[in-house]
């Protein structure tokens, strides 16, 4: 099952499979800036520590660039574990 | 007369088909074109080629497309811009299909603005001789109508000048610092028109898209919108509400990109001679939305 664990408190949240990490952070009761929820605002980013997302969907450059995505940023709305 | 209206937003979408479901199934606007991996649409009610113009790759606003009565208005808003110290460009019949020749203004906001005078005429789908009052198979929401924009620039006491000066412009209400005459602008609502706002600008970042809207006729098709919004699980931003601001009736949703949409009804009169209502940042969350009067950071700074 994908998990994301939140820093820093180390909370588990479990996701369904293809479940995106902003809707499992969500769902889990946690609240943080977020916009769009399509993949266009760009609001929803959080840092990632360690581990991989995909994105299935297409991400506009402008919305997460190359270096955004290497430096481990994540693009929540859009992101699956 | 000078501007109309404002007859097209020309938009970027990350993903054609998922936009063309958006735009065409939930929306309801009639595909008219589909020419260099654009499509373009017009709402039912409306005459002209065209209002609404997707282009795939990307996100966010391409231009606008503000349309005015005469040729002639063409050259005056053409010497108006440069005299505010715009760069304009000619662009001719057809740069836009179906549209003709005109002005390209790049505005101080950043953004692009296009004058024209006419575009190909299609005609309402209810037609001139004895019409329906609408049509008997509309798909989804079906718009009749594209309504304002809003976007977001650095100065917008600066923009508001632009657009008195360049379209003709005047101001509905606004968001100021105080009533103060000499207060600073943080938002404002402007027409040219008996229409409340065509567009409005609040303070932001440079080229940037808040929404464009859908006219709608009252709060039971806006409700009827919003239900047909969690049907199509479309991303409802906020709303059925109330504006302070205009006193329209809204959703705020999101297309399958990330663009913001809005469908709007209502508005009272605009006059250019009725006194311009003046709200406060204290009182911004109330004039922006009525009912819940609470505004979150993310309605100003979620644009594309």
């Amino acid at each position: 099952m994908p998990t994301v664990t939140v820093c820093p408190t180390g909370e588990a949240i479990y996701l369904a499979p293809d479940e995106t990490v902003l809707s499992g952070l969500y769902a889990a009761g946690f609240a943080y800036a977020i916009g769009c929820r399509r993949g266009g605002c760009g609001i929803c980013k959080v840092d990632l520590v360690s581990g991989r997302v995909a994105y299935n969907r297409t991400i506009a450059e402008t919305v997460l660039t190359a270096d955004e995505r290497a430096a481990g940023t994540c693009l929540t709305c859009r992101a699956v574990p | 007369m000078g501007v109309l209206r404002m007859g097209y937003a020309h938009v970027r979408v990350t993903d054609m088909a998922e936009a063309k479901e958006h735009y065409a199934n939930t929306l309801g606007l009639y595909e008219v074109l589909e020419e260099d991996g654009r499509v373009y649409y017009k709402g039912w009610d409306e005459w002209d080629h065209h209002s609404v113009v997707l282009e795939e790759g990307g996100v966010g606003l391409v231009k606008f497309g503000f349309k005015v009565q005469y040729e002639d208005d063409i050259d005056d808003i053409e010497k108006k811009a440069q005299s505010f110290g715009c760069t304009v460009a000619r662009m001719s019949e057809g740069e836009n299909p179906e549209v003709s020749d005109g002005i390209r203004i790049f505005t101080p906001s950043e953004h692009v603005f296009e004058v024209y005078h006419s575009q190909t005429l299609i005609g309402t789908e209810v037609g001139t001789h004895n019409p329906e009052s609408f049509p008997r198979h509309l798909v989804g929401v079906g718009v009749p109508a594209i309504d304002h924009a809003l976007i977001t620039a650095a100065d917008v006491k600066g923009m508001e000048r632009f657009l008195t000066h360049t379209f003709g412009f005047f101001a509905t209400e606004r968001v100021q610092t105080s009533f103060d005459v000499d207060a600073d602008h943080i938002g404002t609502w402007m027409t040219s028109t008996n229409q409340i706002h065509q567009l409005a600008v609040i303070q932001g970042p440079q080229g940037k898209l808040h929404h464009f809207a859908f006219k709608l006729a009252d709060w039971t098709e806006v409700g009827h919108a919003a239900d047909l919004f969690s049907m199509d699980e479309v991303s409802i931003d906020i709303g059925p509400t109330r504006h302070g601001i205009t006193r329209g009736q809204t959703v705020y949703f999101f297309d399958p990109s990330g663009n913001r949409n809005e469908v709007f009804a209502g508005g009272y009169a605009a006059y250019p001679d009725r006194p311009v209502s003046i709200w406060t940042p204290d009182k911004l969350a109330k004039g922006i939305f009525y009912h819940a009067r609470e505004l979150n950071d993310s309605f100003t700074s979620v644009l594309t």
